[in-house]
């Protein structure tokens, strides 16, 4: 698992909107976002940088090597 | 030498209080299993953390704590009171904007647009009853500062600053622990014992106290 937990979240679902694969959806009772679908998480890292709270932690363990294209 | 040895037995004398408002903070804020971030932002978080349990031991240092005031003179009770709430109201006014200092690093969003979608996400109880914290909160500094201009008379103002302490005292605390970023279980049961004992030692002297004179006046 890559993304690791939302802590102080407001429910202003920025990074529900951010996120290409649907990891995180927001929750009807708590109004608040949470990590649904963590296995489909591709560390992109847009969820933690779109959170104007800062309240997403993703995995400092897990990182994508940089894609360079040499053609 | 003296003045020193003065200043430490005051330090003594308020030992109990700085381990319960502290202490216990920073105990639960080490052992807490929360996400580790950076030293930066850890350091921000921990300064809201200590301002706030500090504001809530506000209760405690006042002319009611009999206890203290028979250690210390109550002048020194007063003066502590009012450098905490002075210096550590305007440290926790200024902690929304300690939320959003870590965008000024990022390249997403700018920390005013952080700070616009801060401030208006109505949909979010915690963040409301931030706003509302923080108006009350405004209000005891304003009062507070400008107290002489007033015209109030003295056992007035300190019933308004009273119960409008309480009332920020319950809706900050509730708006911690529906949106802190620290609110683990072990939190919520500190501040739920620390308000609940804070608010019985407040009403017990407006409520309990005056219902005696009255008493005894009959």
């Amino acid at each position: 698992m890559s993304i690791v937990s939302i802590n102080g979240c407001i429910g202003c679902e920025e990074c529900i909107k951010s996120c290409p694969t649907d990891v995180i959806r927001l929750n009807r009772d708590t109004k608040k976002a949470e990590i649904l679908y963590p296995e489909d998480c591709q560390i992109c890292h847009l969820c933690r940088m779109y959170c104007p709270v800062d309240a997403i932690t993703i995995s400092p363990e897990k990182s994508i090597p940089v894609i360079v294209s040499w053609g | 030498m003296g003045l020193i040895m003065n200043k430490e037995s005051k330090i003594y004398k308020l030992l109990p209080l700085i381990l319960v408002f502290v202490g216990v903070p920073l105990l639960l804020w080490a052992l807490g299993e929360f996400p580790k971030r950076s030293v930066f932002k850890e350091l921000l978080s921990l300064i809201i953390i200590l301002t706030f349990s500090l504001l809530l031991g506000q209760f405690f240092l006042t002319r009611t704590n009999k206890i203290l005031v028979k250690q210390i003179k109550m002048s020194s009770v007063l003066k502590i009171h009012k450098f905490i709430g002075y210096v550590f109201i305007i440290i926790i006014m200024a902690h929304p904007f300690f939320i959003i200092l870590p965008k000024f690093f990022d390249n997403t969003k700018t920390p005013f647009e952080a700070f616009t979608i801060l401030l208006t996400s109505f949909n979010s109880l915690g963040i409301v009853l931030g706003m509302v914290a923080y108006m009350i909160m405004l209000i005891i500094l304003i009062t507070s500062f400008f107290r002489f201009k007033l015209h109030l008379q003295y056992r007035t103002w300190r019933k308004v600053h009273g119960y409008l302490a309480m009332l920020f005292i319950i809706t900050a605390t509730s708006h911690v622990i529906n949106i802190g970023r620290y609110n683990s279980t072990s939190f919520s049961i500190y501040y739920l014992i620390v308000v609940a004992s804070g608010i019985f030692y407040l009403l017990r002297i407006y409520l309990f106290k005056s219902t005696k004179k009255v008493i005894k006046n009959d």
